[in-house]
């Protein structure tokens, strides 16, 4: 059952067991210990007097990929991922990291794709990246954390994926961290 | 009403309405599906036996623009800016692809604080700012995120990005700062 106001008592009245079911039992339930499912949850606003648990979710693939132009956003050729589903409310933290390295002076990215109850590709403020140039191509592990601020409440699949927009680009020891709201 | 540590019962005695309405009703509505209102809302104490709700803000700005200013300064296209409600501590999360075109010189992205704390940009830059350098001209070009536990005064407080250079002149493009309010 769901919140209800909690009744004020007045003196002399009988106080019934369905008052007590719906202003202690019910309202008790929808609590915070009543509501936990699981160890690890944080307790989130689900709608009006309603509050759900959710428990922050995670993928790493150590391994290095590399390809080669592309333009497009892929999936790591031989190592998909990493990949985590999740129920979430509206708003969403998404927390990519990767080692990156760009060959060619250009472009190496990790951003996500999100399908399920909401579906967006993957884009380029969403990730993170580096960009190489003559003569200088340096390898290093970086972190970007975008707030997803408009979801359809409901299950999510979120998705790494890759891009390389020139030359040829590694992208290893890749992590995926998605905090629901 | 406040909470109350909940009476202890004892066996025998009268269980008076005053009593109800201090510790069942009053307590119930201190608890929080009481207080939930906004979805995606979370709960953190503003002081013993109070809690109150929270929200996330975040924004971004996707225009790439410049500035070769060696002072902290606003770019062509202001921000971003979020304000919200928040206790004394908030993560503050500022991210941007950043470049110069100056081979060894600096771009700096930091924030300033106004509304209930005032804090300018340059104050502990050091451990708020997202910084790279040039190690040759253009290059390289990052995208990533710096993380501050920023220590405010409780009350709303907006947080406005600033930008510049020790050098050169750098390109900041997508912009964004999120603010996770405690």
């Amino acid at each position: 059952m769901a919140w209800s106001t909690p009744i004020t008592a007045v003196a002399n009245a009988a106080f019934t067991a369905a008052q007590f079911n719906a202003s202690v039992r019910d309202n008790l339930n929808a609590t915070a210990p009543g509501r936990a499912s699981a160890a690890g949850q944080m307790f989130f606003v689900s709608g009006a007097n309603q509050i759900t648990g959710r428990a922050p979710v995670g993928g790493y693939v150590q391994g290095t990929g590399s390809f080669t132009t592309t333009g497009t956003w892929l999936d790591m050729p031989g190592t998909f991922g990493p990949q985590v589903t999740v129920t979430t409310g509206a708003r969403v933290m998404v927390i990519v990291s990767a080692q990156l390295r760009n060959e060619d002076n250009n472009w190496s990215w990790m951003g996500y794709a999100i399908s399920g109850a909401t579906n967006s590709s993957a884009v380029t403020y969403k990730s993170v990246a580096i960009q190489s140039g003559p003569g200088f191509h340096p390898t290093v592990r970086y972190s970007n954390a975008y707030m997803e601020m408009s979801l359809n409440p409901g299950s999510h699949t979120f998705t790494a994926k890759y891009r390389i927009d020139g030359g040829t680009g590694a992208i290893g020891q890749r992590t995926l961290i998605v905090i629901p709201m | 009403m406040a909470w109350s540590t909940p009476m202890t019962a004892v066996s025998g005695t009268t269980f008076s309405a005053s009593q109800f309405n201090q510790f069942i009703r009053d307590n119930l509505n201190e608890t929080m599906p009481a207080k939930a209102a906004n979805v995606s809302g979370y709960f953190v104490s503003t002081s013993s036996t109070n809690i109150v709700q929270r929200q996330t803000q975040s924004a971004i700005v996707t225009t790439a623009q410049s500035t070769s200013s060696t002072s902290y300064t606003d770019l062509g296209t202001f921000g971003p800016q979020v304000s919200t409600a928040t206790g004394s501590r908030a993560l503050v999360i500022i991210t941007a692809q950043i470049r110069n075109d100056t081979q060894n010189a600096f771009s700096h992205m930091s924030y300033a604080v106004s509304g209930a704390t005032t804090e300018s940009a340059v104050t502990d830059q050091d451990k708020k700012r997202l910084s790279i350098s040039a190690s040759i001209d253009d290059f390289p070009v990052i995208r990533h995120s710096a993380f501050t536990l920023q220590d405010l005064n409780p009350g709303t407080n907006t947080f406005t990005m600033k930008y510049r250079v020790n050098a050169g002149t750098a390109t900041f493009d997508n912009r964004e700062i999120t603010v996770i309010p405690f």
